[in-house]
């Protein structure tokens, strides 16, 4: 049977690419490419594997590639998947600040770092990769700058539109989604801070 | 991962590491060492396994070993290590000892 393909984009909402991720995964079909946009499948039995998603923004390239041979020695798969928000939205908006050598051409790196999309055969335990209430405290953590400067930016860039209402208020629904990204992961930052502090 | 160096307190997770590398171990074994050892009750994940790996090796209280011919890293504990679990091993004897005073058994 020939792969199937399919077109998702999931900016930096990883939560979503992951329950999607594993909604294939229990119709039988199996990751083996990710590309920008693109994800390839072929079919396996129902459920014979379950996904997560980390985010190694905060790690080197080396570091990255570190822990992507760490999770390979523990037996899953790895991929390795850009968090892709530069491309369409405001590709060309940052692009023309960050040639009048505005600070916004730092956002270029933030936007460009990878996800690790993380493959293990479904035994029927549950699979998380972070467990302890300090290790999910500072993983949660990771998302508060990236999210809220994703905020700042699509805020300005709203504001740069303002010629045009329509495009200025997309803009700004876009910021808005991801200042409340940016408080989810705030409240599981600190309740997981909370818990680990009971803990210890 | 925040231990306590001077009180000599370890998490539940450096304590269960250490011991798992009084014998070299990779990761996968150190993960199934430490659920079967707890009968499941502490399972880590590899993400945190691994952030607990690294602060270990910077506090050079376990070290990789083995010939880089293995693909699979694996990791021992030093004496610096086993020194800090054999204060950890006191410290939870003389706790245990004055509980049992207290609430008797």
């Amino acid at each position: 049977m020939s792969n199937i393909k399919k077109v998702r984009y999931y900016a930096g909402f990883i939560d979503a690419q992951r329950n999607w991720l594993n909604k294939m995964a229990s119709k039988g079909y199996r990751l083996v490419k990710c590309g920008r946009l693109i994800y390839e499948f072929e079919t396996c039995e129902p459920s014979e594997y379950i996904y997560q998603i980390d985010y190694i923004g905060d790690k080197s390239k080396a570091e990255g590639k570190d822990y992507a041979a760490f999770l390979e020695d523990m037996g899953y798969k790895v991929f390795f998947k850009n968090v892709n928000l530069d491309f369409d939205i405001g590709n060309l908006y940052w692009r023309k600040l960050a040639d009048k050598g505005s600070k916004l051409a730092d956002y270029q790196t933030v936007m460009e770092r990878a996800l690790l999309i993380v493959e293990k055969k479904n035994d029927g335990t549950p699979f998380e990769l972070h467990t302890t209430n300090t290790d999910k405290a500072n993983y949660y953590g990771k998302f508060l700058i990236p999210y809220f400067l994703l905020f700042l930016l699509f805020t300005v860039v709203g504001a740069l539109s303002l010629a045009d209402i329509k495009m200025m208020l997309m803009w700004y629904a876009v910021a808005l989604v991801f200042l409340a990204g940016f408080f989810v992961y705030l409240i599981r930052y600190f309740r997981d801070r909370k818990r680990s502090g009971i803990e210890e | 991962m925040r231990d306590n160096v001077k009180g000599g307190a370890l998490t539940e997770v450096t304590f269960f590491i250490l011991l798992a590398l009084y014998t070299p171990k990779h990761g996968y074994a150190i993960m199934q060492f430490i659920e079967e050892t707890t009968s499941g009750r502490l399972s880590l994940g590899a993400g945190t396994l691994y952030g607990a790996i690294n602060s270990l090796l910077e506090k050079e209280w376990i070290e990789p070993c083995g010939d880089a011919d293995g693909r699979k890293k694996e990791y021992v504990i030093t004496s610096k290590g086993k020194e800090v679990a054999e204060t950890e091993l006191k410290r939870l004897k003389d706790l245990t000892e004055i509980a049992s005073g207290i609430i008797g058994g």
